[in-house]
C-alpha cells in the first residue's frame, strides 16, 4: 500500500480512539452532569427536562455518535460557565498558546541546534562536563518554576504585564511573551542540544562518513554536506516530541504568567468543573499533537527517500 | 632480488600500527614491509582479523584516532603520508589515491543521489567547478562501470541498488580523477559468487584500461590469482611470504599459506573433506610477543617457533619468514 | 568484583544519590522532629529571611519554610515512589505481553499506548482530576497511567530482544513454562533499563505532582506541598525574592538525582556495550 495512503489511514485509526478515550473518561463521571450545571438543590423535574435537552437520556454509543457528528460540524458544545460556545472559546485562546508554542520552538531550535552542533565537535573534558550540567538543568528544573526565577530575574527589565495582542502592539506581545517562551525553551533546547549531539557522533562513524574521507573531502565539508542532513532527521522526530512537551508545559506556564490561552483555560474549567470545555480541550490538545505528528513523520518521508519504501 | 624497486608507489618501511585502548597498547600491525610499482596490481591475502584493513586505512591517513603508526614510514609517490598534514592528505585522496570499501551497502551517503556523489569527487579537487561538466564526466564514467541508463542511475538513491551495482558505483566514484591507485578492501565480499567475478572482471579491466596501480586486500587466494601480479600473505599483523601470484600458488612455503591455498575448494579434491588450518586468528588482545606469530596453528611448529621470532629468508623470487627455510636455525 | 560495585564508582550515580539523600534526610528527620508546626501561623513574624530562629526564614503568613519543606518532600517522595511502583507493575505487564506474545496482543496494546501519548503533558491527570476529583489517590492514578507507556516499551523491546536469544529458546525447548522464562530469565536482563526508567518516572512524577499543586489541583489542601509553596512564593515575589528558590531547589535537586541516576547507568551499559 501506498506510503502516505497507510499514514492517513493510521492518522483517522488515533483520532477516533483519542475521541473514544476522551468520551469514554467522561462517562465514569460520578454525578450527574444535569445535577452539576443547576445545582444540587435543583427540582428533578428541572433535572430530567436538562436531561433531555442534553441528550443523556439516550445510550452511550448514541451520544458518541451524536458528539462525534456535532464536532465534525464544529459543534463542541456550550460551555457551563462562560455560556459560549466551547469551539469559539477555544479558537479565541488558541491564538495566544500558539504564538507561544511557536516562539518557544523557535527559540529551541535557535538555541538548541548550533550548540548540539558546536558542542559535537569539541572532544574534552571541559565540554563534556558542561555538557552533562547543562542538559542535566535543562532536564530537571520544572518549566514553570523556570518562568518563576525569570520573572524574579528580570523584573527590573521586563515588568510583568497583561497581555497585549501582537495585532494591537507587535513590540508589547513580544515583551509580555518573551520569558514565558524562554522558560519553556531553555530545558526543551537543552535537550535538543543533547540529541543532536549524540545523532552527529553515531553519524561520524558510518561507513559513508569514511567514503567521503577517502574522496579527501576536508572535515568541515564531511559535517556540512553529509553528516548534518543525515544526522538531523532524528531530530525531527524529537522536535515532534518536543512541540507535545511545550503545549503540556505551556498549560502550566500560562498560568504563571497569566496569559489568557488553552492553558488558563484548562485550569479555569476544571476549578469550575465546566465538563463541556474540558473535553473539548482536551480532544483539542491531543489532536493538536497527532496532528504534529502526522505532520513529522510526513516531512521526514520527504527528506529521508529510504522511508517511503518501508 | 625481489625486494629491489625501479619506479616505486607505495613503500612501507618496517611499519609498525599500534592500537591505543584505556591505557594499553595493542600491535595491530608490526615491522610491515610492502612495495607496489607504479601500474602494479599486488594483493595483500590473510583471514579476517589478521591487519589488513588496518594496513590499507594506514596508506590512506585513515586511521581511526586510537589507532597510531609507531614506527616506520609509508611512502606514496615519494610522499611520507604520516607527515602529511590534513589538507595535503586531502589533496592526495580521492585524487591521486581511492579507496573502494568492503561495505557497499553502507558506504554511500543514503540521502544523496549516486551521481552527485560522484561529482563531489570532482568538484572537490578540480579548479573547475562547472556542474554541468562534472555530471557529464560522472554520467561517463557510469557508462564505463557498465550502466547502459547511466542518465537514469545518475539521479536514484542508494538504496535503490543492489549490492553490486552500489559497488559498481562506488568504483566509478574510485577512478573518476583517474588516480594513481586503488586501494581495494574486499571488494566483493559482501556479494554473490556472481557477481563478484563481474566486479572483479570491472575492476580488473578499467585499472588495466587507465594504468592504475590496485593494491588489493582479500581473504581469498583464488580470487587474485588472475589479477594480481604478486601477492602478500599476511597473518597476525606480520606478512609472512610474499612473492609473485602464481609462484606462491604453485609452490606455497611458508606452512599458513600452504593452510590457505589447501582450504580453496577445487576440483582435484572434490568429494574429499575440505581442508582448513586447526584454531583461529587470535585477536590483538591474545598475540604473544614471543617466538612466531602463527605457532600455535603450525602443523610443523618447532621448539624454536616458540621462542624467536624468525627472520625474512630472501630469495630470489620470494621472502618468508619461517624457521623452517632458515638453515642455521634448524 | 562485585556485580553492583560499578554502579557505585560512577560519579553520575553517586551525585545523583547525594541529591536525592539531602532531600530525603529533611524528609525523614520531618517525621521525628520538625523546628515548628508547620502550619503555626505568626503575622507579626512574615517574610523573614533566614536566621537562626528560622533557618530558612518564614512565608507570608510567618509559618517556618523549613518545617513546611521537610514536609512538603514528603509528598513528592510518596508521589514518586507509588506512582512509578504502579507504573512498572502495570507497565511491565503490558509490555511483556506485547513483546513475548506479539501479534494482535501486541498491536492493541501498542495503539493503547499510542493513543495515551497524544495527551500531552499532565493532560492526562487534568481530565481524570476533572472528572473523579482531586484527592491524592486520584492523582497517584492519573500520573500512574502518565507512566505506563515508558515501562511498556522498555519491557516490550527488551522482551523482544531477548526472546530469540539462544538461552530462551533453550529453556522454551526444556518446556519451562511462559511465566519462568519471562521472569527468571528476561527480567534480568533489562533490569538496568527498567532502573533508568523508574528513575525517569520518578522525576517526572514529581515534577507533574508540583505542576498540579502549583495549580492548585493537588492532593490535601491543608497540607504543604512544592508546588503550593511555589505558588506562594510567587504571590510575594517581589518582597521575598529569595522563598521562591527554597522549593525550586529541592524539587530540581529530586529532579537531577534521579536524571543523574539514569544517566549514569545508560552511561554505564553504553560503556558495556562498546567492550563487547
Amino acid at each position: 500500500m501506498n506510503y502516505y495512503l497507510r499514514k492517513i489511514i493510521g492518522l483517522f485509526a488515533t483520532l477516533f480512539l483519542v475521541s473514544l478515550t476522551t468520551f469514554l473518561v467522561f462517562q465514569f463521571l460520578p454525578e450527574n452532569p444535569a445535577e452539576i450545571i443547576l445545582g444540587v438543590d435543583a427540582e428533578p423535574e428541572e433535572i430530567k427536562a436538562l436531561e433531555k435537552e442534553l441528550g443523556l437520556d439516550k445510550s452511550a454509543s448514541q451520544r458518541y455518535l451524536n458528539w462525534i457528528k456535532n464536532l465534525m460540524s464544529g459543534d463542541m458544545g456550550k460551555s457551563y460557565r462562560y455560556h459560549q460556545d466551547v469551539a469559539k472559546l477555544i479558537a479565541n485562546s488558541f491564538r495566544v498558546t500558539f504564538g507561544l508554542a511557536a516562539m518557544s520552538l523557535f527559540f529551541t531550535v535557535l538555541i538548541g541546534l548550533p550548540m548540539g552542533i558546536y558542542i559535537s565537535k569539541k572532544h574534552n573534558k571541559f565540554t563534556e562536563i558542561f555538557l552533562s550540567v547543562v542538559t542535566q538543568i535543562g532536564y530537571s528544573v520544572p518549566s514553570f518554576c523556570m518562568g518563576i526565577l525569570l520573572i524574579t530575574a528580570f523584573s527590573k527589565i521586563l515588568p510583568s504585564m497583561n497581555y497585549v495582542p501582537f495585532s494591537v502592539n507587535p513590540l508589547e506581545y513580544f515583551k509580555t511573551m518573551l520569558l514565558p517562551s524562554l522558560a519553556l525553551a531553555l530545558g526543551s533546547s537543552a535537550i535538543l542540544m543533547r540529541y543532536i549531539k549524540v545523532c552527529i557522533d553515531e553519524e561520524k562513524n558510518k561507513d559513508y562518513v569514511r567514503t567521503a574521507q577517502s574522496k579527501g573531502i576536508s572535515d568541515k565539508k564531511i559535517l556540512k554536506r553529509h553528516i548534518l542532513r543525515n544526522s538531523l532527521i532524528p531530530s525531527i522526530t524529537m522536535l515532534g516530541m518536543l512541540v507535545a512537551d511545550i503545549l503540556g508545559g505551556s498549560i502550566i506556564i500560562e498560568n504563571v504568567f497569566s496569559l489568557p490561552g488553552i492553558g488558563k483555560l484548562v485550569s479555569v474549567s476544571i476549578s469550575t468543573r465546566d465538563l463541556p470545555l474540558i473535553q473539548g480541550l482536551v480532544l483539542y490538545l491531543a489532536f493538536i499533537v497527532v496532528f504534529c505528528n502526522f505532520l513529522v513523520d510526513t516531512i521526514y518521508s520527504i527528506i529521508d527517500p529510504r522511508i517511503r519504501l518501508k | 632480488m625481489i625486494n629491489s624497486s625501479k619506479n616505486p608507489l607505495v613503500e612501507f618501511q618496517g611499519v609498525t600500527i599500534k592500537f591505543f585502548e584505556n591505557n594499553k597498547e595493542y600491535i595491530a600491525v608490526e615491522n610491515l614491509n610492502l612495495n607496489m610499482e607504479k601500474g602494479e596490481k599486488t594483493a595483500v591475502i590473510g583471514e579476517s582479523g589478521c591487519g589488513k584493513t588496518v594496513t590499507a586505512l594506514s596508506l590512506m591517513g585513515l586511521l581511526s584516532g586510537s589507532a597510531k603508526i609507531t614506527d616506520g614510514k609509508i611512502l606514496f609517490d615519494g610522499k611520507e603520508i604520516s607527515t602529511l598534514n590534513s589538507d595535503e592528505l586531502n589533496k592526495l585522496r580521492g585524487k591521486d589515491m581511492s579507496m573502494i570499501f568492503q561495505e557497499p551497502m553502507t558506504s554511500l551517503n543514503p540521502l544523496i543521489k549516486v551521481g552527485k556523489q560522484i561529482d563531489e569527487n570532482i568538484l572537490e579537487h578540480s579548479t573547475n567547478k562547472n556542474k554541468k561538466e562534472a555530471k557529464a564526466r560522472t554520467v561517463s564514467m557510469l557508462k564505463e562501470v557498465g550502466f547502459a541508463d547511466a542518465e537514469k542511475i545518475y539521479s536514484v538513491y542508494p538504496h535503490q541498488l543492489s549490492g553490486g551495482m552500489r559497488q559498481r558505483i562506488m568504483i566509478a566514484m574510485a577512478l573518476i580523477n583517474n588516480p594513481k591507485l586503488i586501494v581495494a578492501d574486499e571488494p566483493t565480499t559482501a556479494l554473490d559468487a556472481t557477481i563478484q567475478a563481474q566486479i572483479m572482471k570491472l575492476l580488473n579491466k578499467l585499472n588495466h584500461e587507465k594504468g592504475t596501480a590496485l593494491l588489493l586486500i582479500s581473504h581469498d587466494l583464488g580470487l587474485v590469482n588472475n589479477i594480481c601480479e604478486k601477492c602478500y600473505i599476511m597473518y597476525a599483523g606480520h606478512i609472512v611470504e610474499w612473492g609473485k601470484t602464481k609462484d606462491l600458488l604453485e609452490n606455497p612455503m611458508h606452512p599458513y599459506t600452504k593452510g590457505l591455498i589447501n582450504s580453496i575448494p577445487s576440483i582435484e579434491n572434490k568429494g574429499k573433506p575440505l581442508n582448513s588450518i586447526k584454531g583461529f586468528v587470535p585477536s590483538v588482545e591474545e598475540r604473544k610477543n614471543k617466538g612466531c606469530v602463527f605457532a600455535d596453528r603450525c602443523d610443523y611448529c618447532m621448539d624454536i617457533c616458540r621462542k624467536i621470532i624468525p627472520k625474512d629468508k630472501i630469495t630470489e623470487d620470494r621472502v618468508i619468514k619461517c624457521h623452517l627455510y632458515n638453515e642455521k636455525d634448524k | 568484583m562485585n556485580k553492583y560495585s560499578k554502579y557505585f564508582k560512577n560519579s553520575n550515580i553517586i551525585i545523583g544519590i547525594i541529591f536525592i539523600l539531602i532531600i530525603f534526610t529533611l524528609m525523614t528527620v520531618g517525621f521525628f522532629y520538625t523546628p515548628y508546626e508547620f502550619d503555626d501561623i505568626n503575622v507579626d513574624n512574615k517574610l523573614h529571611f533566614f536566621s537562626a530562629e528560622h533557618i530558612l526564614g518564614t512565608d507570608d503568613l510567618g509559618r517556618d519554610i523549613l518545617s513546611r519543606l521537610m514536609l512538603a518532600s514528603r509528598v513528592s517522595f510518596f508521589i514518586g515512589t507509588t506512582v512509578s511502583v504502579i507504573g512498572l507493575l502495570i507497565g511491565g505487564f503490558l509490555g511483556s505481553l506485547a513483546g513475548y506474545f506479539g501479534g494482535i496482543t501486541d498491536e492493541i496494546i501498542m495503539k493503547l499506548i499510542d493513543v495515551q501519548m497524544a495527551f500531552p503533558g499532565i493532560l492526562i491527570a487534568l481530565m481524570m482530576i476533572a472528572v473523579f476529583g482531586g484527592g491524592t489517590a486520584n492523582i497517584v492514578m492519573a500520573l500512574s497511567i502518565m507512566s505506563v507507556p515508558k515501562f511498556a516499551r522498555i519491557v516490550r523491546s527488551g522482551f523482544i530482544k531477548y526472546k530469540n536469544f539462544d538461552f530462551v529458546k533453550a529453556e522454551k525447548a526444556r518446556g519451562a513454562s511462559h511465566l519462568r522464562i519471562m521472569f527468571i530469565h528476561i527480567f534480568p536482563n533489562i533490569m538496568p533499563e527498567i532502573i533508568v526508567t523508574v528513575s525517569l518516572s520518578f522525576a517526572s512524577a514529581v515534577m507533574s505532582e508540583a505542576g498540579l499543586s502549583y495549580l492548585g489541583l493537588g492532593g490535601n489542601p491543608t497540607f504543604p506541598s512544592f508546588g503550593k509553596m511555589l505558588s506562594e512564593a510567587q504571590g510575594v515575589i517581589f518582597k521575598a525574592p529569595w522563598y521562591v528558590f527554597i522549593p525550586t531547589i529541592a524539587v530540581t535537586l529530586i529532579l537531577m538525582g534521579f536524571n543523574f541516576i539514569a544517566d549514569g547507568i545508560r552511561q554505564i551499559q553504553k560503556e558495556e556495550k562498546n567492550r563487547i
